[in-house]
């Protein structure tokens, strides 16, 4: 939800699909995806970090490594809890789940 | 000083040492219903989940409630605080309902658990940015002597998670029922992805735009299969 609010909010190229795809052809979200498997994943995260200096730069390089240390806590916050989506939440996010093929997991 | 990142291949934003800093002595500080001892216990805990051969084995099953063993654990923590510690650290997005009633039933305290989950997240925000940067773990802090303070906020019942909470239907409410943790995981959120203020600000930039973070904790939550 807050990346298709912020795309387009700022009339960015970055493509909702690319957090699922396998590989993307727009290098900037490429060198990120690539560096969040690389850490999660036990990856080659030497060369992921060179790729996304060379693409982005340092100060890019430390917020997107920050950012995933934010969503490893988040992520364990709200499955930890059992936390679930809200309704408005729920009716907000119909067409990206639909998109993302995420109603797949729904039970009802 | 604690989160210098002598060794971090690039510079780091002073805000997040700073954070991270205040994290830490948080970590290492009497809690709300946990001595200081068992919360760096908990913190060790963490570390120790990432090579343990059961939680290995766990992850790899169908389901991880049909392998039983012991936990590579390295404290003397109480085996069900290390089963959570662990589970909530190698493979949380698989916890389920059931689990949390069976443990809490066996008589570990919804206050308490809630604690254990402050202090195993905040392990991961601050380990994850470590490792994912390249960097040696910081060495986990002394412990500051102190009582805990015990004390649970009115109002607190199980509403949208399963645990009892305060306020709104919101991630940022889920720890509620120990306010201390809310108060350290915001802390934290603000330096290594935006303060609440800034949540509203689809334009912000941080050495990344919006959306390019916003894909990165996308995708995070991707891998790690959580659809919150």
């Amino acid at each position: 939800m807050m990346l298709r609010a912020s795309s387009d909010a700022t009339g960015s190229a970055t493509d909702i699909h690319d957090v699922i795809a396998d590989d993307t052809d727009d290098p900037v979200s490429s060198a990120l995806t690539s560096l969040v498997d690389a850490a999660l994943k036990h990856g080659d995260l030497v060369s992921a970090r060179r790729t996304v200096l060379e693409v982005l730069g340092p100060e890019a390089l430390v917020t997107a490594c920050s950012v995933i240390g934010n969503f490893e806590k988040m992520n364990r916050m709200a499955d930890g809890t059992g936390l679930g989506l809200s309704d408005d939440q729920m009716a907000g996010l119909a067409d990206i789940r639909s998109e993302l093929g995420f109603d797949a997991f729904i039970v009802e | 000083m604690a989160f210098e990142f002598a060794d971090a291949p690039v510079p780091v934003r002073p805000d997040i040492g700073e954070a991270q800093r205040r994290a830490w002595r948080h970590l290492a500080s009497p809690g709300t219903w946990l001595t200081a001892c068992q919360r760096r216990a908990i913190a060790e805990e963490t570390r120790a989940a990432r090579s343990c051969q059961l939680c290995s084995d766990r992850k790899a099953a169908l389901s991880p409630y049909s392998v039983t063993g012991s936990h590579d654990s390295v404290t003397e923590l109480p085996s069900d605080i290390v089963d959570a510690v662990h589970r909530l650290t190698t493979d949380p997005g698989r916890l389920t309902r059931s689990w949390y009633d069976e443990l809490t039933g066996a008589g570990l305290p919804p206050t308490h658990y809630v604690e254990i989950l402050g202090v195993v997240t905040t392990m991961a925000a601050i380990d994850g940015f470590h490792l994912a940067l390249g960097m040696e773990l910081e060495p986990l802090p002394e412990i500051i002597e102190g009582e805990p303070a015990r004390i649970r906020p009115e109002g607190a019942e199980v509403t949208f998670a399963w645990v009892p909470t305060t306020g709104r239907h919101s991630v940022v409410n889920v720890m509620s029922l120990v306010p201390a943790e809310v108060e350290a995981f915001l802390d934290l959120h603000g330096a290594h992805y935006l303060s609440i203020a800034e949540m509203g600000d689809m334009t912000v930039e941080k050495g990344l735009t919006r959306p390019q973070m916003e894909l990165v904790a996308g995708r995070v939550s991707s891998v790690n299969e959580c659809f919150y």
